[in-house]
């Protein structure tokens, strides 16, 4: 694993920062869904750092976040271990996307929505929240499963546009 | 790169190297690619060697020399890809293109452009794409060879037969003049060729390889001044200014398909954490579920007992006696002394709703200091019991400590 110099270190803390501030305090509340915009943030770690630093950069994120910004019903790591494997993801799909051609990066961005919001959001947080809560899976599942037809398109255009603007952002 | 695999494609002969042997498939490429497939995956060559080095004969590939504005080699690749059709008007959905820089001038870099027919090469790329390996570079076999002169001289030519060619390439102040190539069915017509091109040549050294006999004899023959040299591919290959034909579009889709494998691997890596702290966490839930139980049970228990305020009167009845069983206390109710901290113990495990006989105390002395302190947790009794306790008639249990504080000052 590569070493960090000053000013990645920089870059880092900065989208770190900004990550707890799009996901805690800039989000649009419709009457089912909350949209949270912290993905922006963390698509532009992933392009820059890759899988492993994407990973601990959410971890990070989770844990200052929710000292900053408690949670109702408390900190939970379950969503910490989410947050990290969707940071592993992110950098998986988006790391040095720039130098892809144009229809590579449009399925890498799809592919990674898709896996995304299935198999993060939608499965394993409805998961932890049964835990939480005490509800069954069924019970949780309608309103999430709006949530994440609503963010998919959402998320993969935002991403598209991010990416054609920071692809040619170099930290070093 | 970790372990090394070299495949050599020259002259209808499959060549894989690694470390440890040289297998040697005759045939075409494309004929024979099952074959080199199944050598890999039995040698289990595609866990030890995860990158593949591809050395290819030059009349695979087309390449044009060119002095170019000086850049860093970033913005040249760049440039190159984004002119390619300037430089070569080609599909480029057919061939794979790169560029490598051969000297640098004042101000400009002199570099080598080359092509390469993906047709020839498609199978390989599929197969070695299917068992995972990546093709880290495509190597000219003359660009090899001529790296390995090229540190001792300028000018040269370097001669090689294979069993069907005799392939020729010269190059003059570092940069590649021509290679030929010369069937060796027909011994005249070689004679002739390799007669003609020795006339025209301009290198001032001239070399065969891996003791080349054909040619060693005929340049021996002509008494032509040359020298023969063994050449260690594994070595030799790290040297090499080579070409990195990455920009390949099937290799492009070939990491989207890793891309897709290593999420695959995070989720599957995923779904076994979860899986683990899932039961952790249900199995903690469980054990705190049954401490509840226990703690409200117990709770139960004490609200029962003091359900009734005349029990709560008995309880700090039982303290004020303790309490006046020091100094003055004993001398007038016939008691014994006790120490402050004991008396706080007392007055804590009140509040804690304990019962006061479990307390363990020793003999001490009751001070003014004390009773002022007792004053105010009294209150703070009131309040922990009014806490623990509801049902309990508040005033009752006021009114006792009152009586007890008051009784303590008349003693003092």
């Amino acid at each position: 694993m590569k070493k960090l110099n000053t000013k990645e270190l920089v870059y880092m803390s900065t989208l770190i920062s900004l990550h707890i501030l799009f996901t805690e305090l800039i989000s649009i509340r419709l009457p089912m869904v909350e949209i949270g915009f912290g993905f922006i943030p963390l698509a532009v770690i992933g392009i820059l750092f890759g899988g492993l630093y994407t990973g601990m950069a959410m971890a990070i994120s989770d844990g200052v976040g929710s000292m900053l910004f408690p949670p109702a019903g408390g900190w939970f790591y379950g969503f910490t271990i989410s947050d990290i494997i969707t940071g592993l993801l992110y950098g998986n799909f988006l790391y040095r996307i720039g130098s892809d051609g144009k229809k590579q990066q449009l399925i890498k961005i799809a592919m990674l929505v898709l896996i995304v919001n299935l198999g993060i959001n939608l499965t394993m947080n409805t998961y932890w929240l049964t835990i939480l809560l005490s509800k069954g899976m069924l019970v949780l599942l309608p309103a999430r499963v709006i949530k994440t037809i609503i963010m998919i398109p959402i998320q993969y255009i935002i991403i598209s546009i991010v990416i054609n603007k920071v692809k040619t952002l170099k930290v070093n | 790169m970790g372990s090394e695999i070299i495949i050599e494609l020259i002259d209808d002969e499959v060549k894989i190297i690694s470390k440890r042997e040289v297998k040697i498939i005759e045939g075409n490429l494309k004929d024979r690619i099952e074959e080199v497939g199944e050598y890999i995956k039995g040698k289990k060559l595609e866990k030890r060697g995860r990158e593949v080095v591809l050395i290819i004969e030059s009349n695979l590939s087309t390449i044009k020399i060119e002095d170019q504005v000086y850049m860093n080699k970033r913005n040249m690749r760049k440039n190159f890809f984004y002119n390619v059709k300037k430089y070569f008007p080609v599909n480029r959905n057919e061939f794979i293109f790169d560029i490598k820089v051969l000297c640098k001038k004042s101000k400009a870099n002199r570099v080598s452009m080359t092509y390469i027919s993906k047709e020839e090469i498609e199978g390989l790329i599929k197969l070695l794409g299917e068992i995972k390996i990546n093709i880290k570079k495509i190597i000219l076999y003359e660009d090899l060879i001529s790296e390995t002169v090229m540190e001792n001289k300028s000018s040269f030519a370097i001669f090689f037969n294979t069993k069907k060619n005799i392939y020729i390439s010269e190059y003059v102040e570092g940069v590649c003049k021509y290679v030929k190539k010369i069937n060796t069915e027909d011994e005249k017509e070689v004679k002739y060729k390799l007669d003609l091109i020795i006339a025209e040549m301009e290198a001032e050294k001239i070399y065969t390889l891996n003791k080349a006999e054909k040619i060693t004899e005929f340049l021996k023959r002509k008494e032509v001044e040359h020298e023969n040299i063994d050449i260690d591919y594994l070595k030799q290959i790290k040297k090499v200014n080579t070409f990195n034909l990455l920009d390949d579009e099937s290799k492009k889709k070939l990491i989207v398909k890793r891309r897709v494998v290593k999420a695959y691997q995070i989720l599957v890596v995923a779904i076994v954490v979860v899986e683990l702290v899932g039961v952790s966490i249900k199995r903690n839930v469980k054990n705190m579920e049954v401490e509840m139980e226990e703690y409200y049970r117990d709770e139960d228990m004490r609200k029962e007992k003091y359900k009734d305020s005349t029990e709560v009167v008995k309880d700090i009845e039982e303290i004020k006696n303790r309490i006046l069983k020091s100094n003055e206390g004993a001398e007038k109710y016939g008691g014994s002394k006790i120490y402050e901290r004991d008396y706080k113990k007392i007055i804590n495990a009140l509040d804690e709703g304990s019962k006061v006989e479990s307390i363990e105390i020793k003999e001490g002395l009751i001070t003014i200091d004390i009773i002022s302190e007792t004053v105010e947790a009294s209150e703070e009794t009131i309040r922990g019991v009014k806490r623990n306790f509801r049902e309990v008639n508040i005033l009752n249990i006021r009114e006792t400590l009152k009586n007890k504080i008051m009784l303590q000052i008349e003693i003092k």
